[in-house]
Parts: C-alpha cells; sequence; structure tokens
C-alpha cells in the first residue's frame, strides 16, 4: 500500500472540506478544531452521500443528507432520527495520516512519508496515468498521485515555482495531445 | 420599476437577482418557462430579445439583454460606491465577463444536455468546460498566494466574481468533476459565505452557525 500527498497542509483550511482522490478512493480531508487535519473515504457509512458536501463544524463533520455528525477520530457521535444518539461503533473509513513538510499524506496501509519538503508548486491536475507522468518527471522534486486509472495530481517542490508550473503546465498539454 | 425577464434554474439570471439583491433594489419578475415550456423561442418573447436568450431587464425605458452586460448596467448605474464594479480595474472586470460567457458556452452548455435533455456535443461541451476551469483555478490559485480573494485584485468581490459564478457551482450538474479545482472550491465556498448570498436550486451553501465559527 502506497503513501501519497493527497494536500497541501494550508489549503485545508478550518472551515473548509477539501476533495482529494488516491488509487480509486475518493477522500475528504478537514482540519477539525484541535487543528488535526484528517483523512476520510468521502462516503457516508449510512447512505454512501458523499462527505464532502456536507459541512465542517470544527468539533465534527456533518452528513449533509441525514444529518449524521462524525467527531474527529470518525466514530459517529449524532444521530439526528435518533434523537441525538451516538452510535461509537460505527465509524467514517479514516485513512492513516500525517502532515510533514507542508504537505498532507495518506496511505490506505501503512502510513511511509518519506523525506520530501520544499517550497510547494500549485498542484496539478493531469489527465493522463500517473506512470506516464512519473517517467518524464524527476522523483526527487515531485510526487504523484493516482487519481483513478486515467488521471493523476502532480505535487512539487522547487524554489523557482513559476518556471517549475510554467514546465508542469507545459508538460500536461504535450501528454494530454499525446492522448 | 426595473423588470426582470427571468428563469429559476438559470445561472445567468440568476447572477443578475444576486446583484439586484446585493444593490437591495426592487424590481418586478415575469417568470419565462424556459423548459420544458421553451418559450424564449416564441415569436412574443423574441420582440422583447431577438436571440431568444434569458434574462433581459427592463429599466430607465430601455430594453437590456444580456447578462453581462446587465451586470455591468446595474454596477455602474446604481452601486454609488462603485464596489461591484471599479473603473480603475475595467479591463480585467471586460476580461473576465468575457470568460464568463465562454462559461455559458460549455460548462451550462454541458448542463443544458444533462440536466434539460438539449441535443448537442456534450463531450466537447466539458472538454472545453475543463480548459476554462483549468484557468480559472489557476488564476485563483496564484490570487490567493498574492493574498487575494477574489477574481479581480481588491477587497470587495467584483461582477467578475458573480459572472462566473454560478455555473462553475453547478458544473457537476453537466456531469464535470470540481474535485480536482480545490482553488475554485474555496472561492466558490468564500463566494457563498457572502452576507446575503441566496442559493438557487442545484447550490448547497450550508451556512455554519454560529457556534461553529472561530
Amino acid at each position: 500500500m502506497s503513501t501519497y500527498i493527497v494536500a497541501l497542509d494550508r489549503e485545508v483550511l478550518p472551515e473548509g472540506l477539501v476533495r482529494g482522490r488516491m488509487d480509486t478512493a475518493e477522500l475528504v480531508i478537514w482540519r477539525g478544531a484541535s487543528g488535526s487535519v484528517h483523512v476520510w473515504e468521502d462516503r457516508c457509512p449510512h447512505r454512501s452521500s458523499r462527505l464532502s458536501a456536507g459541512r465542517n463544524m470544527g468539533a465534527y463533520l456533518e452528513d449533509p443528507y441525514h444529518g449524521w455528525r462524525f467527531a474527529e477520530d470518525g466514530t459517529v457521535i449524532h444521530v439526528p432520527a435518533e434523537g441525538g444518539k451516538g452510535h461509537p461503533e460505527i465509524s467514517a473509513h479514516v485513512l492513516a495520516s500525517a502532515v510533514t513538510g507542508g504537505f498532507v499524506w495518506a496511505s490506505a496501509g501503512v502510513l511511509e512519508t518519506g523525506d520530501f519538503a520544499g517550497p510547494p508548486l500549485r498542484p496539478l491536475h493531469f489527465g493522463v496515468s500517473a506512470n506516464r507522468v512519473a517517467a518524464e518527471l524527476d522523483p526527487t522534486k515531485t510526487r504523484i498521485t493516482p487519481w483513478g486509472a486515467a488521471a493523476c495530481m502532480v505535487y512539487g517542490i522547487d524554489p523557482d515555482a513559476m518556471a517549475a508550473h510554467r514546465m508542469l503546465t507545459a508538460l500536461r498539454r504535450r501528454l494530454e495531445a499525446a492522448g | 420599476m426595473i423588470r426582470l425577464y427571468d428563469y429559476a434554474l438559470s445561472g445567468n439570471c440568476f447572477k443578475v437577482r444576486l446583484l439586484l439583491s446585493w444593490l437591495d433594489l426592487e424590481y418586478e419578475t415575469r417568470l419565462v418557462d424556459f423548459y420544458p415550456g421553451f418559450e424564449h423561442r416564441s415569436d412574443t418573447f423574441r420582440k422583447i430579445n431577438p436571440l431568444g436568450q434569458l434574462p433581459v431587464i427592463e429599466i430607465d425605458g430601455q430594453l437590456i439583454r444580456d447578462a453581462q452586460a446587465i451586470l455591468i448596467y446595474l454596477a455602474t448605474t446604481r452601486d454609488p460606491l462603485g464596489q461591484w464594479c471599479p473603473m480603475d480595474r475595467i479591463g480585467p472586470i471586460y476580461q473576465w465577463l468575457a470568460f464568463a460567457d465562454s462559461i455559458t458556452g460549455t460548462i451550462s452548455a454541458a448542463r443544458l444536455h444533462d440536466a434539460m435533455f438539449f441535443r448537442l456535443d456534450v463531450d466537447k461541451a466539458r472538454a472545453g468546460g475543463v480548459q476554462l476551469l483549468r484557468i480559472l483555478d489557476d488564476h485563483l490559485w496564484f490570487a490567493e498566494w498574492a493574498g487575494q480573494d477574489w477574481i479581480i485584485a481588491g477587497e470587495h468581490p467584483t461582477i467578475a466574481d458573480i459572472a462566473c459564478f454560478p455555473y462553475v457551482a453547478l458544473a457537476e450538474e453537466g456531469g464535470i468533476d470540481l474535485a480536482p479545482y480545490a482553488a475554485i472550491q474555496r472561492w466558490t465556498d468564500r463566494f457563498m459565505r457572502l452576507p446575503g448570498f441566496a442559493p438557487m436550486a442545484g447550490m448547497m451553501p450550508l451556512p455554519l452557525p454560529k457556534e461553529a465559527r472561530t
């Protein structure tokens, strides 16, 4: 199980919900009132509605469909249809995650963040597979997160952020045009 | 009295309603049955707008068609503070209003195909929409980097934000996934949290209760 970057730390805002992806899993990434960042599968365990369409209330994340509330550890603390009863035995699907080097990392298995830090580039979505992009880029300066089989998100570090961004944008144009 | 030829599910009508409300202007509405009635294509409506498009506004004894033109007219004649269309940034504002028109031709077209069964090349519409979303997301990401919240630099949002917002927020109704565009999502969150924002169908701003604010 690989470990991937799923967001920039500074883009996970206290009142926001960030959508991400990792292989085939859709993710919701959020910062709780404690300051910790959480990476969960973007599916409510109740009816599979997208948690990222709900709201970040600080102490908990609220599902948009039936208003279930999930504590920062993922457990259900409030079900409106049951008079606000909690269900500690039910949990969102929580992924192992950590914040280092300005990036949020997550893994469906064992987390191995490695050594990767520097001025972050603008993350860039490519409409081609992670493998095709990886073949073109310096692995010491970039990390690539697969978004399904045919797309990926490229995270990079480079002191010359604008030049690196222009290079990545040109590469994307070239790879996508090649189909 | 201002009169708006209006349709509830039109993002282009919504942007005009939003500015009318933010400028605190009273107006009356003439509802046009865009779908399924196609009343905008009727001979009667074509006397009001030969293009057969919504919205149209009747104001100061004239008919003005085209959502972007209406936004400019309202912002330059009804906003004494000049916040919605700052004249010292008029070049970028016109540029992003034209961009909003391209959004109508792509992202909105994909939504008309999916939600109202219009016949058009939806793959082409979606691909065009993705190119525009990437450009907007890029612009907003670097604007945030420079400490700016809105499309046009400055403290206050402008008609450029109003013009671009509706069909971007509704893109998923046209089958365009917004997940790759994190800067756009932060911008739509900020926009929907502006005081007095009232959503149209398909938008879920879910306002944050006071106790959740830090």
